[in-house]
């Protein structure tokens, strides 16, 4: 075994987790924040290479493999667990922040894992993590964070089978690209893809995330479904099917995201379009779509933890969770209410990380001819703008106050807003910040006179839209039935009519059969109980009456025989 | 309550938005583009093809609403 294995970020954060369960108030603090650097630390000095020589059943696993790619979203992964611990500072609950470092340190291992099996243990520890991350949001939260942990355990066996058949069959332990030929590598696909929320296993995102605590979704929002694009990346770069599952989820996250009206299911719904976005570039594949994909991946952690730390601020302040019944903050929560307009900017407006990521995956699909993808992508850059930053920052910020009782957020929460910011801005500003550290090289200027100009139209013609539109979209904020219908509508029905149908046949049976059985005791107990017919007192004249006519039928038997 | 109060831009903001993207589209005329599919060659469509693309998805996630929503479990409060 690899003495390198000791400086393995993940274990630091998994066992600081646990340790940081046992501890309360500032120590606790304390340890969140250190930890996250110290992992930092340890993933920037670490020479690329494979650590690991480490035994299990026949194999030997390479447990660490350091390179461009991973440790970026390794990166990306401690700094969100780092934001989100500054910002989660005032959480009351106990469970969170230490699941969270559990979660989001197995994410580190995942992305950092050389080998299949690796991955898969730290992929079923993350489902763990994130269970009880959810399951820290309170009693409503328990039944989502159970539907939660079912379609990941559901996720995990399909990932495994298709590992264990992958091995069998021959194939290397090492996470190499896969071809998609056979039936191990269709399940290892899927069983990614079911982490990544792609059809028909994509309700879970808004069912679960959105019901964790104000914090809690913040952590949520960054590892789970960015882990699975980190695999995909590595196992199927480059799989055209993968083009229309992205753009398929796009989609759907779109159209759901304009209608839902609980702030922060929006978001979850603009979290299955990005992704989406991501794997579609996953799907064209090519050097520059991957850097794309990668630097999108980081940009949109930043942003979506951004608006989900104010839209989160706004909860703690209101107990509010949807837009009909907010509006009109702005005045109590300026600081706040600035930092979620610039989290909807940073999705795409020059001068933040999205600008100069997004982009990137466009000019992939430019550069590779893909008329109608690339048509695609625009529609889903100006949509998830409209959808989830104009309505989410318009709706909950502006209009006309509800008189809610609200102040703004408090330092702990501000500070994580304002370094999230602070990230989105400088990369923006200064592109190798995060060009240097994609995996493959790039020759790609954001800042060209065209790509500022066509951007900004972009913007706010998006923007003029939303303001005509408006009125249709107010009225027809809600919820939509979502595919989670079938297995939390139909499928309890169908149990129920399945369960009283078998049921009502058995109770007859049953009852028939009760009622024989009391029917046989009850004359038991007539003739032989306590008051029975044979246990009374007798009168002598009665009993010699008995006798006669015993012995008067027994002399008529003797005479007849 | 299915009631949004309505935010209204001012006419100054309106006048700032639309002055802006004005201002844009007259520089979409000057900057150097390097156009892939034809479509993107024709003046503007940074502007006119999303503003075309929200109006259908919004239209069409009307449409979708009164077919799938709202739904009746804890979720469609």
């Amino acid at each position: 075994m690899d003495a390198e294995l000791l400086h393995h970020p993940a274990i630091w954060l998994i066992l600081g987790g646990i340790v940081m369960g046992f501890l309360r108030g500032a120590p606790r603090v304390l340890l969140s924040l250190s930890l996250p650097l110290a992992a930092a630390w340890l993933l920037w000095q670490m020479p690329e290479g494979i650590y690991g020589g480490v035994p299990f059943l026949d194999y030997t696993l390479d447990v660490l493999r350091v390179d461009r790619l991973g440790r970026l979203f390794a990166l990306v992964f401690v700094l969100a667990l780092f934001v989100g611990s500054v910002y989660a500072m005032g959480q009351r609950s106990r469970l969170e922040v230490p699941a969270a470092f559990v979660y989001g340190g197995a994410a580190v291992g995942a992305v950092l894992a050389g080998d299949w099996i690796t991955l898969f243990l730290f992929w079923e520890l993350m489902a763990i993590g994130s269970t009880l991350v959810i399951w820290a949001g309170g009693r409503e939260a328990y039944p989502a964070a159970m539907r939660y942990l079912m379609v990941h355990l559901f996720g995990g066996v399909v990932f495994m089978a298709g590992i264990t058949a992958h091995l069998v069959g021959g194939g290397s332990l090492r996470i190499e690209p896969l071809a998609l030929e056979g039936v191990a590598h269709w399940l290892i696909l899927a069983g990614v893809l079911i982490n990544a929320g792609a059809f028909p296993f994509w309700s879970w995102i808004p069912d679960a995330y959105p019901r964790a605590s104000w914090s809690g979704m913040v952590f949520l929002s960054a590892f789970t479904t960015k882990t699975a694009v980190y695999v995909l990346m590595r196992g199927f770069p480059g799989a055209e099917v993968l083009i229309p599952i992205g753009l398929l989820m796009a989609g759907y996250g779109l159209i759901y995201a304009l209608i839902e009206n609980t702030a922060r299911r929006v978001l979850a719904y603009a979290i299955i379009n990005q992704v989406g976005f991501m794997i579609a570039g996953i799907g064209i594949g090519t050097e520059m779509a991957l850097n794309g994909v990668a630097a999108h991946a980081f940009a949109h952690i930043v942003y979506k933890a951004l608006l989900l730390m104010a839209i989160g601020a706004v909860i703690v302040q209101t107990g509010k969770r949807d837009c009909t019944d907010l509006g009109g903050l702005a005045r109590q929560m300026p600081v706040t209410t600035g930092f979620a307009i610039f989290g909807a900017l940073a999705m795409s407006a020059p001068l933040t990380a999205g600008f100069i990521t997004k982009s990137l995956v466009l000019q992939a699909a430019a550069d590779a001819h893909l008329t109608w993808v690339w048509l695609a992508m625009m529609v889903i850059a100006a949509g998830v703008f409209l959808a989830a930053g104009l309505k989410v920052v318009v709706f909950v910020f502006f209009g006309e106050s509800r008189d809610l009782d609200a102040e703004e957020a408090p330092p702990s929460q501000r500070w994580g807003m304002r370094l999230l910011a602070l990230t989105s801005l400088a990369v923006g500003c200064y592109p190798p910040l995060l060009y240097d550290l994609l995996p493959y090289p790039l020759d790609y200027q954001p800042y060209t006179g065209s790509h500022v100009v066509f951007q900004l139209q972009l913007l706010l013609a998006t923007t003029v839209v939303f303001f005509l539109l408006r009125g249709h979209l107010v009225k027809m904020l809600g919820s939509l039935i979502d595919i989670d219908w079938f297995y939390r509508t139909l499928g309890p029905r169908w149990v129920k009519v399945m369960v009283y149908g078998v049921s009502i046949e058995i109770r007859e049976v049953v009852l028939v059969l009760m009622r024989g059985i009391a029917n046989v005791l009850g004359s038991l107990r007539r003739h032989y109980g306590t008051r029975g017919v044979l246990a009374r007192t007798w009168p002598s004249g009665s009993m010699v009456m008995w006798v006669a006519l015993l012995l008067m039928m027994y002399l008529a038997l003797f005479y007849l025989a | 309550m299915r009631q949004n109060a309505l935010f209204s831009p001012g006419k100054r903001l309106w006048h700032t938005l639309l002055a802006a993207l004005l201002l844009m589209l007259v520089a979409g005329l000057f900057v150097e583009s390097h156009p892939h599919f034809g479509i993107d060659a024709v003046p503007g469509f940074n502007a006119w093809f999303p503003m075309l693309a929200c109006a259908v998805l919004v239209v069409l996630a009307r449409g979708l609403g009164r077919i799938f929503g709202p739904r009746e479990d804890e979720d469609g409060r």
